[in-house]
């Protein structure tokens, strides 16, 4: 924890109030850190680290955690009783992937082209013995398992792993190698340490309750991969883009005679009623810190021609386990004043005489739309029409670069290229390394840009925990009216996952003003 | 209080959970039309497996069954002609 921190800018009479109201609060148990800030018109607002220890113990976290996966578990156990459980083909069992969008099922080739894209890049890390937790129906377990030489499947829903274990007796070849069991994300009992060279969760950590279960049971992967193993944490929705994502989804469900207020409600009420853990990439960064067997993570986007929410809004985390990191010097070019096209990277490209280079902020054509009909959301007329801000912004031509077109030109220009979501840029822009075909199979390490302070001041969703955070502010507001002048308790407090500190003891509030919402 | 007053109280009160208040008709679609997402809907399912012995393992299940105040009055009625 660190010392209280004084406003910079403020005159001496509102340091003396803001230290006065830091103090009451950070008094309160379930308090790990705040800063506290008064807006221009006087309002005061605490920005306020939860500790965790009194989120789960006493206001209810842990079994508000253990009611969200009970739901969950219910939610697959159904979807598997569903006919399109009972009528699917061999080893494609897609029951209950629905959009977000249309609520209807996904499109059969949007999601052979997901098991395919995500076999691929699995495949890149040349798993032996893989625990694939939250296997589900076996998408990836009936392809990936028969080239390794031991696979062990988990689930938590009863009627998902019996519909897998019919599958897999349909299956030749797999029953010696292949295990699959019922049992819960984090039970990792009778694993023997360093006895698998991947873990693999894909798309199933979003099921979990909180961070703190997922970081429970990263430590606990950790314990079972070997060095030079990886940990493989797919198919992720992105905090970033959380709220654009939103936006999306109610601008494609809006009808004609909403108003913007209406769809803004509706965008706030998903973004606070969020059911999914949504982690932003930085937290899997931060995870270096705490674990240093990590010894580097990459953050990829979803690849895929098919245009969907996976595509456009989610990212594979992989951690690597134990070995040397040297990563290859690559210079990073920021983009031009109009951003980069393809002709400006092929040239540059094609210019370049060493091992490899660096694109920075290559703005993401799959997604700008949504970002801006997001940002145009928060500040439009609340009475104008929506249809009209959304067909205006969908007349506009694209500006950005598709990441699947950055894949197309290293093919062509005798490259290979990774693209990097590492540096949690807020409109879903990403950075790409262009590396020589002739340096080699395994793409090297690379030092990608990392997220800003103001990124890593909110890490994800608290699914589990909304209820109970709301009733932590009640407490920290009626414990500010019990020890406060009326006019210094805060008017709002907003939870955070960590106060950011200019050369460790200032609080940076740039960053943490413009990381957070305030209440309108 | 009768069968279709019970599940409609149910479903007010689920509804209300998620801050939404509006009225709804007892042929209104509640699930499939996105005002319960599927995890709040699981809590209609354990609702009538407590309430009345609905067995969905036995039966199959279907979001249609769930998605309005005359849709599980229908799967409770036919529940207890089969029964």
């Amino acid at each position: 924890m660190k010392a209280a921190a004084a406003h910079p800018e403020k005159s001496p009479p509102d340091v003396a109030i803001i230290d006065e109201v830091t103090s009451v609060v950070r008094s309160h148990p379930g308090v790990h850190d705040v800063a506290v800030y008064r807006q221009s018109d006087s309002e005061i607002v605490g920005f306020v680290v939860p500790q965790e220890k009194y989120v789960d113990e006493v206001l209810g976290g842990r079994e508000a955690e253990g009611t969200l996966l009970r739901r969950w578990r219910k939610t697959y156990d159904l979807s598997q009783l569903t006919k399109a459980a009972a009528t699917s083909e061999f080893a494609f069992n897609i029951a209950g992937w629905n959009s977000s969008y249309t609520r209807q099922p996904l499109p059969a080739e949007h999601m052979q082209e997901w098991v395919q894209t995500t076999v691929d890049r699995i495949a890149t890390l040349a798993p032996t013995e893989v625990l694939e937790i939250g296997c589900g129906t076996g998408l990836l377990l009936l392809r990936l398992a028969p080239n390794c030489k031991r696979y062990r499947g988990t689930d938590f829903a009863t009627s998902v792993i019996r519909n897998l274990k019919a599958q897999l007796s349909l299956a030749k070849g797999l029953s010696s190698k292949v295990e699959v069991l019922e049992r819960s994300a984090n039970d990792f009992g009778g694993l023997a340490a360093h006895s698998f060279s991947t873990v693999i969760l894909n798309s199933s950590a979003q099921y979990f309750p909180s961070r703190s279960y997922l970081e429970r049971v990263i430590e606990n992967a950790l314990g079972v991969v070997r060095p030079g193993g990886h940990i493989f944490i797919g198919d992720m929705r992105n905090f970033v883009l959380q709220r654009v994502q939103e936006a999306s989804i109610e601008s494609f469900q809006a009808g004609s005679d909403l108003k913007v207020a209406d769809v803004r409600e509706r965008v706030d009420s998903r973004v606070h009623q969020e059911h999914e853990l949504v982690p932003s990439p930085g937290y899997f960064l931060t995870l270096t810190h705490k674990f240093p067997q990590i010894s580097r993570v990459d953050i990829y986007p979803r690849r895929g021609l098919f245009d969907n929410e996976m595509t456009r809004f989610r990212f594979d985390a992989i951690l690597w386990i134990g070995g040397s990191t040297n990563p290859m010097p690559i210079e990073f070019f920021d983009p031009p004043h109009r951003g980069w096209d393809l002709k400006q990277i092929r040239s540059r490209l094609n210019g370049h005489k060493g091992k490899g280079m660096g694109f920075a902020r290559i703005l993401n054509s799959r997604i700008e739309r949504d970002v801006e009909l997001c940002e145009r959301l928060a500040t439009a007329a609340p009475d104008g029409l929506f249809s009209e801000l959304r067909n205006e912004i969908e007349e506009r031509p694209l500006r950005g670069i598709h990441p699947e077109a950055i894949f197309r030109l290293a093919a062509e220009s005798g490259y290979r290229v990774a693209i990097s979501w590492a540096a949690c840029y807020p409109n879903g822009s990403y950075d790409a390394v262009f590396v020589r075909k002739s340096e080699g199979q395994a793409f090297p390490t690379i030092d990608w840009p990392q997220p800003s302070a103001q990124s890593l001041v909110r890490l994800s969703s608290m699914p589990a925990q909304s209820a109970v955070h709301d009733k932590l502010v009640g407490e920290l507001i009626s414990h500010c009216r019990i020890k406060l002048a009326s006019e210094a308790v805060p008017k709002h407090v907003c939870l955070v996952d960590s106060i950011p500190y200019r050369e460790g003891h200032t609080v940076d509030y740039e960053a943490l003003l413009s990381a957070t919402r305030l209440p309108r | 209080m009768d069968q279709r007053s019970k599940i409609r109280e149910f479903l007010q009160q689920l509804l209300a959970q998620k801050g939404d208040r509006k009225p709804f008709a007892d042929g209104d679609s509640l699930v499939i039309s996105g005002r319960l997402q599927s995890v709040d809907a699981v809590e209609i399912v354990v609702f009538m497996e407590e309430n009345w012995g609905i067995d969905f393992a036995q039966m199959g299940f279907d979001e249609s069954q769930i998605d309005s105040v005359n849709a599980i009055e229908a799967v409770i009625q036919s529940a207890a002609v089969t029964n």
